[in-house]
């Protein structure tokens, strides 16, 4: 065929093609969307038991911390309760709500359930800096990415990616990741599948021990990836040196961006009358990073309590190796270590607050 | 990598693109070999040594076939050499331990003792669909059916063509090689028949076939916990299941195989819907029935040599037809359900229904429940684990009684009800040839609406085709 001849071909192919895109993509998001109204919320490892036991007691927990796995294995609430009261506060009664790679949208929808269903008893709610985004692909597909890829989440999603400090290229990818969960998710792919064929045998719903109030010290649940961080750490002394040295040097990464998202956040909290702080805990692999958000938060809004430890200069203790269980968290000695200190700075960031007066009034 | 999977969309589009850019059949050819050799390596590259050899063999015995005139020895010795060869290779990867360990357990039985041989093998996958359309290379170039063909390029082309070549359908040499000879032109391409037909694939497969296998499963594992019409849905679900499995492979298969502008014989026709069982093999896997038929049933002596001999022929087709799915004496029971169908039916034809005219019409319903009943008995033993569990399910389907009481979390027989409904009404009226007239943004705007209300029935987490373990 002439190579006019294959031209039209194209030609007259595209219309046809274009327009099969377009109602693919109108009608599997429309379905799919529709379906997703329909559907429960999913049940998610740590995020759905935490969230259950702290619905059925919410009302015994005055001081909830939300975060990633840094929350999540290194605040003990009875330390951090303990801590608190030798700083002469009133005893907090601490709920840890930290869950592993939690994410910006994750995060927000965390604090929305907690307020709701805190009302009248939270006193004090401390969120961490949360992970912008998935980088892998399976983490942007799986049920529970699935589940914050909603059109409720977009804003929040984008806002943690392109605020979070780090260069031009990474956020790009970040985002790409984002579109593609999104695309996957307004496919709609397995929806209909669900709702219409149920399995035959319901899964194990996800259990947590809550005897520790959502804290677990890491490694006493081991799987393969904790065994394979522990063993990296054990084997390669000289990577938590390098990170290390990392500390307090240069960084073109922009964090004022990501002082600002985190402003916000603890505004809004402020804004329903609670003690609001932000958690920066000691992680040695982001040395670089968030010890320099904290310290932009403190500069740009001084009366937000910020707690900022990961700053080997500060907290040397924190950062002795042995207390470490792989290069981004504690085991247990370092867990009890650092929430001692944790309990008596929030006792002494919530004293010299106005949440915190106007609470005391209350 | 299956034809429901993201990266086969990335695969066939790239070979779609690029088989269509070259000009020159042979880099054509070229490159679809090239890209057959990469879709079978993606399952394990160790395989790739097989399906050479295999083509090796065939390549050498169609050498022989050009070198030697029809009827000389070495011909036909390179013939059975070459048969031998390729039904070795397949024996040894698919058969051996079977009979092995049938030879161990008969020794026992006749108060022997004979020690335990078996091999740590892995079944490589579609090594029987492969072994039989080499056969059937050796076979039509041996007859003069087909040139064989100088270019060792063609031969591996014709034996490894992906769409086909891990679930078939088995493509005779004489009807896939003639279309080597020239480029296949776009122009011939029927883009919207093929489109059709590979959702239509896609749909069996992947949002009819994988939602109901879990219902299958769990029957299949405990039927003693269930209620008996739950169990007796259970296999007619299978029946289902393993239809649109494999009909829904043989569908994408032939639309991809179109797509690049090659034609695929028909693999299935609607064969629930036979009036016997005769005709339900002339329109399940049709490929293969044909095979047997032409390779095996024929060459036996057919039905030549008088009733008894035909069915004897005809029950060794059936038998070794069953055991060609896998090495178990549950497929072999499988063949054996349908030969006796098939021998009674001869019965019933030549005894009552030519003396009795009305018995033709009753014959249309009736003959089609029974068949369908029956057909679904023999799947029974196809699905099983193991003869114990097969004979425990036909109880249950026989008898209509189980102690059990479980139930599905489905309303399974509307569902069956619903499924044999849209299957007759799309059998009827036609459904893809009216999806295929449309015009072209007509069948653009029906595609992608039907598109993508399949795509939310496609459960999560890829079940291979049932057929790839044959």
């Amino acid at each position: 065929m002439s190579e006019r001849g294959n031209l039209a071909q194209v030609r007259a192919a595209l219309v046809p093609t274009l327009l099969m895109a377009a109602t693919f993509a109108v009608i599997a998001s429309g379905f799919s969307l529709f379906l997703r109204h329909q559907a429960p919320v999913p049940d998610m490892n740590v995020l759905s038991p935490k969230l259950a036991a702290y619905k059925a007691h919410a009302d015994a927990y005055d001081t909830v911390f939300i975060g990633t796995s840094r929350t999540f294995y290194h605040v003990v609430p009875d330390e951090v309760e303990a801590a608190a009261v030798s700083a002469g506060c009133p005893r907090p009664n601490v709920f840890n709500f930290g869950v592993f790679g939690l994410t910006g949208a994750e995060q927000d929808w965390l604090v929305d359930q907690v307020l709701e269903a805190g009302k009248g008893t939270l006193r004090t709610v401390v969120i961490e800096d949360p992970l912008p985004e998935a980088r892998a692909l399976d983490n942007a597909t799986n049920e529970r990415a699935r589940f914050f890829h909603g059109p409720a989440e977009y804003e929040a999603t984008v806002k943690s990616i392109t605020s979070f400090p780090e260069s031009a290229p990474k956020k790009m990818f970040r985002l790409g990741i984002f579109g593609v969960g999104t695309a996957y998710d307004l496919s709609g792919v397995g929806r209909a599948a669900a709702f219409f064929f149920p399995a035959p045998e319901k899964p194990t719903a996800f259990k947590l021990d809550m005897e520790f109030d959502g804290f677990e010290i890491l490694g006493s649940h081991p799987t393969p990836d904790i065994d394979a961080r522990r063993t990296d750490f054990l084997d390669h002394p000289d990577k938590f040196d390098a990170a290390m040295a990392r500390y307090g040097a240069a960084s073109d990464e922009n964090v004022a961006a990501r002082a600002i998202y985190l402003e916000a956040r603890l505004r809004r909290i402020r804004a329903l009358g609670l003690n609001a702080a932000l958690f920066i805990s000691p992680d040695s692999a982001e040395l670089d990073r968030t010890p320099r958000v904290g310290v932009e938060l403190a500069r740009i809004a001084p009366d937000l309590p910020v707690l900022n430890f990961n700053r080997p200069d500060a907290y040397p203790d924190l950062f002795e190796r042995s207390l470490w269980f792989d290069h981004s968290h504690y085991g247990e000695a370092g867990a009890r270590a650092l929430s001692r200190v944790l309990g008596a700075e929030l006792c002494s960031e919530l004293k010299r607050s106005d949440a915190g007066a106007q609470h005391a009034i209350r | 990598m299956l034809f429901v999977e993201p990266r086969f969309f990335l695969f066939f589009g790239i070979v779609f693109a690029l088989t269509w850019a070259l000009r020159s059949n042979l880099w054509r050819k070229r490159v679809l070999t090239l890209a057959s050799y990469v879709f079978y390596g993606a399952w394990d590259w160790r395989f790739l040594g097989l399906i050479l050899l295999i083509t090796v063999i065939s390549y050498l015995v169609g050498v022989a076939a050009n070198r030697y005139p029809p009827g000389d020895r070495t011909r036909k010795l390179a013939l059975a050499a070459g048969i031998a060869a390729s039904l070795g290779v397949l024996g040894v990867f698919k058969y051996f331990n079977f009979f092995a360990d049938s030879f161990v357990d008969f020794a026992g039985l006749m108060g022997f003792s004979a020690g335990s041989v078996t091999l740590n093998l892995v079944l490589p996958v579609g090594i029987s669909f492969y072994t039989f359309q080499a056969i059937s290379y050796m076979v039509d170039t041996h007859r003069g059916d087909i040139g064989a063909r100088r270019s060792f390029l063609d031969v591996a082309f014709y034996i490894a063509f992906f769409p086909q070549l891990v679930a078939g359908p088995i493509v005779r040499a004489s009807e896939f090689i003639p279309q080597m000879d020239t480029a296949r032109k776009w122009a011939d391409v029927s883009v919207r028949a093929c489109l059709t037909l590979f959702l239509i694939g896609f749909i069996k497969k992947a949002c009819i076939s994988d939602n109901i296998a879990q219902y299958v499963d769990v029957i299949f594992a405990d039927p003693s916990s269930f209620a008996a019409s739950q169990v007796v849905a259970g296999v007619l679900l299978y029946g289902i299941q393993i239809y649109c499995d494999f009909s829904g492979y043989s569908d994408m298969a032939i639309a991809c195989a179109g797509l690049l502008g090659y034609k695929f014989p028909a693999n299935f026709d609607s064969p629930y819907l036979s009036p016997d069982i005769q005709d339900f093999w002339r329109r399940w896997h049709i490929s293969l029935s044909s095979w047997l038929r032409d390779y095996l049933y024929i060459p036996l002596g057919g039905n030549r040599r008088g009733n008894a001999r035909r069915d004897v022929n005809l029950m060794t087709t059936m038998v070794l037809g069953g055991l060609w799915h896998g090495a178990s004496f549950n497929f072999v029971i499988w063949g054996f359900l349908h030969g006796i169908a098939l021998i009674v039916q001869r019965g019933w034809n030549s005894l009552v229904a030519r003396r009795v005219p009305a018995m033709g019409l009753i014959g249309g319903f009736i003959g089609g429940a029974v068949t369908y009943y029956w057909v679904n008995l023999a799947w029974i033993f196809f699905r099983a684990a193991d003869l114990g569990e097969a004979l425990a399910i036909s109880r249950t389907y026989l008898t209509w009684s189980s102690s059990g009481e479980n139930v599905l979390p489905i309303a399974v027989w509307p569902l069956l009800a619903g499924l044999g409904v849209v299957h007759w009404l799309s059998h009827r009226f036609g459904a893809q040839e009216m999806i295929e007239r449309l015009g072209p943004n007509r069948f653009a705007v029906a595609y992608g609406v039907i598109a993508a209300i399949a795509i939310a029935f496609v459960p999560l987490g890829y079940r291979p085709f049932i057929y790839f373990q044959f």
